[in-house]
């Protein structure tokens, strides 16, 4: 044939042409034109003519100069698409294939689409056009209709049958586009099956007919997400063209496919495709008939005679088409609607709350004269409706706002009177410092080695660099501690001693006997105590005499000065401890309080035996004061303490204090009692609780010099340790200590008065021993010796820590055997051996792991809290203390979440508006319980991604196709920060105060996921500037970061009500 | 268009919370230095684009949180990167010992090819240093990594080490290309003599096939 020898020069590569949809009064019409015909390209001359003096490709006669183009009209193609029963798509990642099969198994070329990514556009189908049908329908060349098409481009396969050219579409969504309007075309009268355009599962993108409708799920089944194109799926799919045209209309067509049977521009194809296009004019015949039902196999009717009547036919049919088109496209507009809706439904119901609350006369929010008009006569405020209402549309009025945030967040109850809030508020407060106790103790510990590991580290540096020896300076340090404690061990010694002696003497007063050995045996070791205490001091100045001297030699060798360090930290020690020091005192005398009160009801008795621990307690009371490193000892005032003053030269670390308690402990433990609350722990109690009223007298005398006791602070810090075991421990066990308000932490022994109300019988006079109640815990292996009456002399408990006598397991690091203290009365060596040795940690509450775990996080927490803020005046360093404290609290609460960064950011406004630890505390708390899901330990960051998705879907598609476009994108993760911190960092703080009263308001009042909302505000504000610049994933997200502090919040807050009152009437509306 | 750069990196701070990663970023690309940062939550990145060897490279900086917790949601950006910072601070033994950690999660997360470098921050702090330099070398050696040691507060090696990561990221690239597309390979490409370097013979052998 003349078109294989021209054809064959490049049989494999695809010609490129237009391919466009003609929608006439035949029919949807398939044109495709080789584009050397379009634009009036001529090859060049070297056809051979000589081919033939006529070409008879085209009914025409052409001369020699235009068999070329003869040529290419040949190749052009024009399908009738009734006579096209199958259209077979071929995808593959090169480009698409189509090809149309009729019915009478003819391969119509296939049309090869290609994969450029542009928006092509077929309006030919949407602009129902048609034309009058001239008797040269078919003429080659454009018949004037509109259309556009894509480069599509006719491949000449060689089959058996000859030359069967083949369309191939270029790269993209030029199939699937084709395809589509394709199918538009051909309604009403005939449709394709399987259907192309359906629905299926969530998240189809609606409404946009620009050829971005999801295909048939099995043009992308291929395992793709919705937002992959689909284009990119290779396989193979079958459409039937299925006409459903009733018998008239189909009559009218046939007459009109008859004529277009005849002409003769069909016959190009019959040279063309391999089968005769005869043959296609009964199949075009058959073609028209539908499988399902339907007039079939017209025979052909003489065209002819048909003229007149087909002309009014044609009219009438083309207009009627147009109606049914109109109809169906009007119907299918509705139920895409519909599915929209079903999908809002679904999947965004959820997100909001189905009745919409009014926001009349909600100007100002919730001014303090609403709230004041609000709450009765006992401050209880019971209409929560109407506040979270005021609070939704109009936030809380600043002056308020510390009034009103308890309630917002869940921590008051409506409807609770002020008394009620203030006794919550107080229990909120007692348990706030009982757990900071807890911590504390671990945090010395914790502090602790955190020097010892800068030392080694500094060690191993100075090491590895060749210097003095580093040892020196760790066992420096060690021998510092160690003959800190050993002080304090020594003091202590003592005074059990004393105490002993005093308790027997009085016994043997009150008996009429006389001990004067005990005396006498008082007075030695008074005096050995005394030298005893010097010494560790001269060890310990010639160690820090060693200790300067190296450093001073590492000064010359421009080494590190190791020496300070451990002053350095000695005294952060110190002020730590001091701290704890002064809850324990706090706690010290609450207890006694508590105990002596339960004591005094029991019995009703004194013991004798409380003057002299009230002497010796008073040593406790008198240390606490507000000002932590006061070193300079005073005047003690009794005699037993004038050996402390040298001791006082040195204040001892807290794990001296530890040790000691430990020592002491062991005493105690003769004494202890699990789970305390026994009579005898109430007489142990009663005795000091005793003293301390005796002590109200002298308080005055006693409660000066700072720091005249470091064994006694010690050991109520150990006392406070072991009650807050006792409470960790027992939760039952916190009667003595929850029923004294801990809120009044002044650390001066009036309140000590206050609380002393009661006086205490001793329940058994006998125990001049002054045995700590000790509310020991179960885990206590220590505890286990509960014998009350340690006869002689455990000297151990200075009656100071009775009233607090929580066995503490705590491992200290740096602390001597306790062997050196042991109990003039029974020994347990049993429990002292349990009791750590300094170095080790054993179980009970502190286990290592606890104080690992808990290390790890205070140095998040510090590291963190060291940065938060730091621009805002507010975060002082005393603010930022207060900071850290709630972060360890809730922390040591939360040991198994652990810190994590961010927590500090929401803690701080929370600080901020509070003023006051425990209060802020309490709401961080309530705060944290939604918050937490948003950390990387909980899911709900991927569920918020997943409803944002969901809602820009719906709420701005252009949006979201934007963010289609770039993939990335749908991580959402430029929303990640938003979440994780309640938008604290997107908005200066008084803003952050706003936005936040609005998420917790929206909770009752709209919607539990207002911070959607919000988002969803943020991107609508700036949807110009994102969809103007095209942004992507970086560039979303660099946007964002910069715009931080910047958003004018109340537009957006109020665009985020506009937005959950939109998807509530799209809800709402059926 | 003609485009402000020729190349386009992407680059990776990954290391403990607090080793200083955005105050190098931000001494890198402000030439600034700001005691007063917050710290990172999430991701953020910064942008520099500088001459190498006559190419406009733009850097593209990634800025992460350092937490564990969030190394799930860092661990996203590992793909895609070239090139990788890992940082410790030298006053912090902890934050040293992670650097192992890191590289493992490098190892599981990133491309293999990745580039990386291990920077020690904090090197003005002397007083309280607690990892010396060599410890810090050693660790490089044993991972066949660059290091050096870094201050963002008195701006020392910061420049240093980018520009490095950047002539490493740009040469890898560029024997990419030569062994992809040898004979498209343009000439006057500055070989690093650290670098291992296919001889030019083959180059050469492999034109000839062609």
């Amino acid at each position: 044939m003349a078109i294989s020898t021209s054809a064959d020069k490049d049989v494999e590569e695809p010609m490129p042409g237009y391919l466009s949809l003609h929608q006439t009064a035949a029919g949807l019409i398939i044109k495709w034109t080789p584009n050397q015909l379009m634009n009036g390209y001529t090859e060049s001359e070297g056809v051979d003519k000589s081919a033939g003096p006529l070409c008879t490709v085209y009914r025409r006669a052409c001369f020699g100069p235009l068999c070329v183009d003869c040529v290419y009209w040949a190749m052009s193609l024009q399908v009738l698409v009734w006579e096209v029963v199958y259209v077979h798509v071929h995808r593959s990642p090169g480009g698409d294939a189509l090809i149309l099969v009729g019915q009478d198994g003819v391969q119509r070329p296939p049309v090869h689409f290609p994969k450029v990514h542009h928006k092509s556009s077929w309006p030919v189908v949407a602009s129902v056009q048609w034309q009058q049908l001239p008797t040269d329908i078919l003429k080659p060349g454009f018949s004037g209709g509109n259309c556009c098409g894509q480069d599509a481009v006719i491949r000449h396969c060689v089959g058996q049958d000859g030359v069967r050219p083949s369309i191939h579409f270029p790269k993209g969504g030029h199939l699937l586009s084709f395809l589509s309007n394709l199918e538009t075309g051909l309604l009403p009268h005939g449709q394709l099956d399987p259907p192309l355009w359906s629905q299926r599962g969530t998240g189809k993108v609606f409404g946009r007919g620009k050829g971005r409708r999801r295909p048939m799920p099995s043009l992308c089944e291929s395992g793709e997400t919705e937002e992959t194109d689909c284009d990119e799926v290779a396989g193979d799919y079958v459409f039937r063209i299925v006409n459903n045209a009733i018998a008239d209309r189909e009559a009218m067509r046939h007459s009109l496919l008859e004529r277009a049977v005849s002409s003769p521009p069909r016959t190009p194809r019959r040279t063309l495709a391999s089968t005769s296009t005869t043959s296609s004019d009964s199949s075009t015949m058959s073609v028209d008939c539908p499988p399902s039902a339907g007039v079939n196999g017209h025979p052909p009717m003489n065209p002819a005679a048909h003229l007149p009547v087909e002309q009014s036919a044609s009219i009438e049919l083309v207009c009627s088409t147009m109606r049914r088109q109109i109809i169906s496209r009007a119907f299918y507009g509705w139920l895409a609607y519909c599915r929209h809706l079903s999908t809002v439904r679904t999947h965004l119901s959820g997100l909001v709350q189905p009745n919409i609350v009014p926001d009349d006369d909600t100007e100002g929010g919730l001014t303090e004269e609403r709230w004041r008009a609000m709450s009765d006569e006992h401050g209880a405020v019971c209409d929560k409706d109407e506040v979270y209402r005021l609070v939704y549309y109009g936030g809380v009025q600043h002056d308020i706002r510390r009034e009103v945030w308890p309630y917002l967040l869940g921590y008051y109850e409506f409807g609770s009177t002020a008394a009620a809030r203030a006794e919550q508020d107080a229990a909120c407060r007692r348990q706030y410092e009982t757990t900071m106790s807890e911590w504390l103790c671990v945090e010395a510990i914790v502090k602790q080695r955190d020097r010892e590991q800068t030392a080694a580290s500094i060690a191993r540096l100075n090491e590895a660099q060749g210097k003095l020896k580093p040892v020196e300076n760790v066992s420096c340090e060690y021998e510092t501690t160690m003959s800190e404690w050993l002080c304090v061990e020594a003091i202590v010694k003592q005074r059990d001693r004393e105490q002993t002696a005093a308790s027997i003497a009085r016994l043997n007063e009150a008996q009429g006997k006389l001990k004067p050995v005990e005396n006498v045996s008082c007075e030695y070791e008074t005096t050995m105590s005394e030298w005893l205490c010097v010494e560790p001091i001269v060890k310990q100045r010639d160690r820090e005499q060693t200790a300067a001297s190296i450093a001073r030699l590492n000064e010359a060798q421009g080494k590190l000065k190791p020496v300070e360090n451990v002053s350095c930290e000695y005294e952060t020690t110190m002020s730590e401890w001091l701290c704890v020091e002064a809850i324990v005192k706090q706690r010290d005398r609450e207890q006694t309080a508590a105990s002596i009160a339960r004591l005094n009801e029991a019995q009703g008795k004194l013991k004798p035996v409380e003057n002299v621990s009230c002497e010796v307690f008073e040593d406790d009371l008198s240390v606490i004061s507000d000002n932590p490193p006061v070193v300079s000892p005073e005047p003690s005032e009794t005699e037993k303490r004038p050996e402390n003053k040298p001791v006082l030269s040195r204040a001892p670390s807290i794990e001296d204090v530890e040790n000691i308690e430990l020592d002491t402990e062991e005493k105690e433990k003769d004494d202890s009692i699990v789970n305390g609350e026994t009579e005898k722990g109430d007489s142990r109690e009663s005795v000091d609780i005793d003293s301390l009223k005796d002590l109200n007298e002298e308080n005055e005398i006693h409660i000066k010099s700072p720091i005249q006791n470091p064994d006694l602070r010690r050991e109520s810090i150990a006392e406070i340790k072991r009650l807050a075991e006792g409470i960790v421990q027992k939760g039952d066990g916190r009667g003595p200590l929850c029923s004294v308000d801990s809120g009044n932490i002044n650390f001066n022994g009036n309140d000590l008065r206050s609380s002393l109300d009661e006086s205490l019988p001793p329940p058994t006079p006998h125990q001049h021993q002054q045995h700590s109640v000790i509310v020991t815990n179960p885990s206590v292996d220590l505890a286990a010796s509960g014998s009350p009456a340690s006869g002689s002399g455990t000297a151990n408990v200075s009656p100071a820590r009775s009233p607090l006598g929580v066995v503490r397991e705590e491992s200290h690091s740096a602390g001597a055997s306790f062997d050196t203290l042991e109990p003039s009365g029974e020994n347990k060596p049993d429990n002292r051996s349990n009791c750590v040795s300094p170095a080790s940690s054993n179980g009970g509450v502190y286990s290592n792991e606890l104080v690992e775990s808990f290390a790890l996080n205070l140095h998040r927490i510090e590291k963190d809290v060291q940065r938060c803020d730091r621009n805002y005046p507010f975060f002082t360093d005393e603010n930022l203390d207060k900071l850290r404290n709630i972060m360890c609290t809730y922390v040591w609460d939360n040991l198994e979440m652990g810190y994590m960064q961010g927590m500090c950011d929401l803690a701080a406004p929370l600080l901020v508006m509070m003023q006051e630890e425990a209060a802020a505390h309490a709401l961080f708390h309530r705060l944290m319980l939604r918050a937490k899901d948003n950390f990387p330990s909980g899911q709900a960051m991927d569920a918020h991604f997943a409803d944002m998705r969901s809602l820009i879907q719906i709420l701005d598609c252009e949006l979201y196709e934007l963010m289609h476009a770039h993939g990335d994108y749908t991580h959402f993760y430029f929303c990640y920060r938003w979440f994780l911190l309640d938008f604290k960092r997107e908005l200066l703080y008084k803003d952050v105060f706003a936005a936040w009263e609005l998420i917790w308001a929206a909770r009752q009042v709209s919607s539990e996921h207002m911070v959607l909302f919000m988002a969803l505000a943020l991107l609508e504000t700036y949807r110009d500037v994102i969809l103007a610049n095209a942004m992507d994933f970086t560039d979303i997200i660099k946007f964002f970061n910069e715009m931080a502090e910047r958003h004018d919040a109340t537009s957006v807050l109020a665009l985020a009500r506009d937005l959950v009152l939109q998807v509530q009437t799209l809800i709402e509306n059926k | 268009m003609a485009k402000t750069y020729d190349y386009l990196f992407k680059l990776l701070l990954i290391g403990d919370s607090g080793v200083g990663k955005t105050s190098i970023l931000f001494r890198f690309s402000e030439d600034a230095f700001n005691i007063s940062f917050i710290s990172t939550i999430g991701i953020d990145f910064k942008i520099r684009t500088i001459d190498l060897d006559g190419k406009k490279v733009k850097l593209q900086i990634w800025d992460t949180a350092g937490q564990e917790r969030f190394r799930t949601i860092t661990t996203a950006y590992y793909r895609g990167s070239m090139g990788i910072m890992l940082v410790y601070d030298v006053t912090n033994e902890k934050s040293f010992e992670n650097i192992k950690n890191w590289i493992r999660n490098i190892e599981e997360n990133a491309s293999a090819d990745v580039e990386k470098m291990i920077l020690g921050n904090k090197c003005d702090l002397d007083s309280k240093r607690q990892v010396s330099k060599e410890r810090g070398e050693q660790l490089a050696i044993e991972y066949q990594i660059k290091f050096v040691e870094t201050s963002a507060k008195d701006s020392l090696n910061v420049e240093t080490a980018f520009f490095t990561l950047a002539r490493d990221i740009k040469a890898k690239m560029e024997k990419k290309q030569e062994a992809s597309n040898p004979q498209a390979r343009s000439g006057g490409h500055q070989l690093k003599a650290n670098e291992q370097q296919r001889k030019p013979a083959s180059w050469l052998s492999r034109c000839s096939l062609l």
